[in-house]
């Protein structure tokens, strides 16, 4: 397994080959596509990175690394230890998808950092896969792209489907208890691939003396002067929080919004500075987060590029195509579910996999009279189901917990085998 | 005399300027002050506009962290650490280097971007300050900096200029107002090429007549050098599998590059495009894949300055909000309206100017503040009769000017070079002086 970035370069040379080769497109068109499309995503990436790097640094505050060692300190077993991350990233994960990978890869760490301290004999490598396995199920949760967005007025295939209110998508019973079966389940599963002590690779020395350094820095700058007192100050802060309080009183109380990302950015702000000392102190957690950010910024645009070629080649046409023709109304529901775990290896934002898969899974639909409600979310299980093995998504965790992809993706593929047939299942229950 | 004032500059801002983001907080607190205070907008709707526009400006604060990263990341490539070095290396007096450092710095953000000056110009003051350090002359590393920074005074009338382009475009949104009017009234006139060319010819002499005395200079610290030698930690994986090699191999790298070349022919002679920060930041991505040995080599001089994109994700979003809460509270047009009123058809560009530069304090991106003090200018432009290029060229000299002495927009500067903005300000401020002696005569000059 190479690292993320040779994966995300080979998919788009294949993609590349594809466009030109399946879908007829002409050299220079489908590099046209790819150029085009590169910039697409700057909104977007830059609301993960943020999630990313707010999220680090509140999990970095004194009072959260108090908290989460707490947590991490009634881990008495390696068995605990897998179980008690598998199950924090697959409940936060249902909150939120970037929420749960930065809680499950923080506790990850501290967990390690605890297990290697009172020589609880634990896989680190395992447990990460552990913090990365609530990426199966963000897609049943609460900021699941497609779910939201067909329930939202004014959606872009508004006309073809109509609204369908997440009473029946995300809420419904079907979809509540193929979620809770893999929560109650899959930590078990996790747990069990523990290698033997005598094999277990403990965190290693260098990633927790990191940890050290980053939540111990105080204060580098020793002059007094009035800058440096108005920096070091508590009222700044304070102020700040106050209205930032104000505001997220407005939003959930007065306009009764729910969650998205950047609210969900707003909270882990004002959240952060409430539980610093200082502006600096602030801006010193933000400066050590920043790292995670690099390989997201440089790999996204990739990533866009992809989807541009397959939108504009008419190459993802081809794939869903394909599976649609194979299908019946009775089948529809699980080739669209393949088809969206294909597709979602090409293109990992399952928003942006929406926007290409989603017109073509929906007409369908239509076509051949089947559930609309069921296909969508078939959509949303392949687009989940295959994060498990797609490098990119991983790369906050990787960044936070210091592994490399190749230390984790023996393990979540076990977890896509486990998950694989609970989805189909469940699927074609409901059909 | 000059040496006095400088060294009291100097020292007043390492005492009272605090960091980049104490600012941008100070400033919220205020425009929330302002805002609650002399208009009518109730507090909690104040704060209801604030946090609504918070996340106004997401696309274009990752176009600025690419413009760095990407810059930053070329830079530190084998070819262009050659390049830079060798062109550093001609430098060999203090005088030369200060007058180096800030050419380049002008000449890129007047003929490049904005965004690309202040790249440009800090890396090679970095360079040129290890080179200085190496054979010993005495370089001042915060001038040297600041000279690199102070370029950055001349952007807003070169070929990125937001608010001349913005009036030249074809259903811009004031041209109900104004109607269009093209770059040949504002930016190709020849009253704007000579204010540039005076800037061009003076800046950096005064620059460095600035310096202090040799035995008083700060060369580069090891500190500020320490990310360089990290950058060079590449090839970590020293494990022999398929996988490493692939990672490792240069052959990876020629399919980006080939597509990439491919594509900004494309752009550039197909489709005739002109330069703008997406066109750069590709540029910049496909010349560093192209000079960096292996996608992991290029990955790893990302991450290693990706540090740098922390401070600017985390203060971006707070001069939305202030910019949001100027505009939303009517706050923005009360500044306008006051000084449209103690102005006649001579006077708006003075008076402009002047606002201009006030308000670019609390919202330092160009086109957010054409976007605020825009229509209201115009207008008053119109009714009063006055001349419209010069007056929206006063907005542009006002917004250019006070970028001098915004610690925001240092940021990629400070970052790069590894300094604080306190250690620059004074140097800033001495050449803010000068150019703003310069600006006001040409105003005064051209009504």
């Amino acid at each position: 397994m190479p690292d993320s970035f040779v994966v995300a370069i080979a998919l788009s040379v294949l993609t590349f080959i594809l466009a030109i080769a399946a879908a007829g497109a002409t050299p220079t068109g489908a590099i046209t596509a790819w150029g085009d499309g590169f910039w697409n995503l700057l909104t977007f990436t830059s609301q993960v990175m943020l999630t990313l790097l707010l999220g680090h640094a509140l999990a970095y505050t004194p009072f959260m690394q108090r908290t989460l060692k707490q947590i991490a300190g009634t881990v008495r077993s390696a068995r605990g230890a897998y179980l008690t991350v598998a199950f924090i990233s697959c409940g936060t994960a249902l909150f939120s998808w970037a929420l749960g990978l930065v809680a499950g890869a923080v506790m990850a760490r501290t967990v390690g950092t605890v297990a290697r301290e009172r020589s609880i004999p634990v896989h680190y490598p395992l447990l990460v896969a552990c913090a990365y396995s609530g990426i199966v199920i963000w897609h049943q949760g609460l900021s699941a792209s497609i779910g939201l967005a067909i329930a939202t007025p004014g959606h872009f295939l508004e006309e073809s489907i109509g609204i369908v209110p997440t009473a029946q998508t995300l809420f419904t019973s079907w979809n509540l208890v193929t979620a809770l079966v893999i929560l109650l389940t899959l930590p078990f599963v996790m747990a069990r691939l523990r290698p033997a002590d005598t094999d277990c690779r403990p965190l290693p020395a260098s990633v927790s003396a990191e940890a050290q350094d980053t939540s111990e820095v105080i204060n580098a700058d020793q002059k007094d002067t009035p800058a440096a007192r108005l920096e070091n100050s508590r009222i700044l802060n304070f102020l700040f929080v106050v209205i930032g309080a104000v505001f997220l009183f407005v939003e959930f109380a007065t306009r009764g919004k729910g969650l998205n990302l950047n609210l969900l950015n707003f909270i882990f702000l004002v959240v952060g500075v409430a539980l610093t000392r200082s502006p600096m102190h602030y801006l010193r957690l933000i400066v050590a987060a920043a790292k995670v950010v690099g390989p997201f910024l440089l790999q996204y645009p990739f990533y866009a590029g992809i989807a541009g070629m397959m939108a504009d080649t008419g190459l993802a046409r081809m794939v869903v195509d394909l599976f649609v023709q194979i299908s019946t109304a009775q089948t529809l529901p699980i080739t669209t579910f393949f088809s969206g775990a294909i597709l979602n290896l090409f293109i990992p934002s399952g928003g942006g996999q929406w926007a290409v898969q989603g017109p073509i899974a929906m007409q369908a639909v239509i076509e051949l009279g089947a559930d609309v409600p069921l296909t969508a979310m078939a959509v949303a299980f392949g687009d989940q189901w295959t994060n498990l093995i797609q490098p990119l998504i991983a790369i906050p965790v990787l960044a936070i917990a210091g592994l490399h992809v190749r230390d984790i993706m023996g393990y979540c593929a076990v977890a896509l085998i486990y998950t694989g047939p609970i989805f189909i299942i469940s699927i074609l229950l409901r059909i | 005399m000059l040496a006095r004032f400088t060294n009291g500059l100097v020292v007043f801002f390492d005492r009272w300027m605090p960091d980049a983001l104490v600012v941008a907080l100070v400033l919220t607190a205020i425009t929330f002050a302002l805002g609650i205070g002399l208009t009518e907008t109730e507090p909690v709707a104040a704060v209801a506009i604030w946090g609504d526009n918070l996340w106004n400006l997401l696309e274009f604060t990752n176009q600025v962290i690419l413009i760095i990263l990407l810059g930053y990341a070329l830079a530190q490539t084998t070819a262009m650490q050659k390049v830079l070095r060798g062109a550093a290396g001609l430098v060999t007096t203090p005088s030369g280097a200060y007058v180096t450092v800030t050419f380049v710095s002008l000449l890129s953000s007047f003929f490049g971007s904005g965004g690309f000056g202040l790249v440009a110009g800090a890396i090679i003051a970095r360079t040129v300050g290890i080179v200085a350090r190496e054979r010993n002359i005495p370089v001042h590393y915060p001038l040297l900096v600041a000279c690199a920074y102070s370029g950055f005074v001349i952007w807003h009338q070169g070929l990125s200029a937001t608010i001349p382009l913005t009036i030249a475009t074809p259903g811009h949104f004031l041209e109900g107002t104004i109607g269009i009017i093209p770059s040949s009234e504002t930016l190709l006139t020849p009253w704007n090429a000579a204010v540039a060319g005076i800037i061009f010819l003076t800046l950096p002499f005064v620059m460095a007549r600035l310096r202090p005395a040799d035995e008083a200079c700060r060369p580069i610290s090891n500190s500020s050098l320490a990310e360089n030698s990290e950058s060079r930690s590449a090839d970590i994986h020293e494990t022999h599998t398929p996988a490493a090699r692939f990672e490792n191999s240069r052959w990876l790298n020629l399919p980006i590059v080939v597509a990439g070349l491919v594509f900004l022919y494309i752009q550039f002679v197909e489709r005739g495009t002109g330069l703008n920060l997406n066109i750069i930041n590709f540029s910049f991505l496909i010349l560093g894949v192209a000079l960096s040995r292996s996608p992991l080599h290029y990955l790893t001089l990302i991450v290693n300055a990706a540090r740098m994109a922390g401070p600017f994700l985390l203060q971006y979003p707070l001069y939305a909000g202030i910019a949001g809460l100027i505009a939303g509270t009517g706050l923005a047009q009360m500044v306008v309206d006051l000084f449209v009123q103690i102005s006649s058809p001579t006077t708006l560009p003075i008076t402009s100017f002047f606002s201009g530069a006030v308000l670019n304090l609390f919202v330092p991106s160009g086109g957010g503040q054409w976007a605020i003090q825009g229509p209201i200018a115009m207008q008053a432009a119109t009714e009063l009769g006055a001349n419209i290029p010069l007056t929206a060229m006063a907005v542009a000299f006002g917004d250019q000017w006070t970028n001098l002495i915004h610690p925001f927009l240092a940021i990629p500067v400070l970052a790069i070079t590894g300094l604080q903005a306190r250690d620059i300000m004074g140097y800033c401020a001495i050449a803010f002086l000068f150019t703003g002696v310069i600006f006001l005569i040409s105003l005064l000059i051209l009504i």
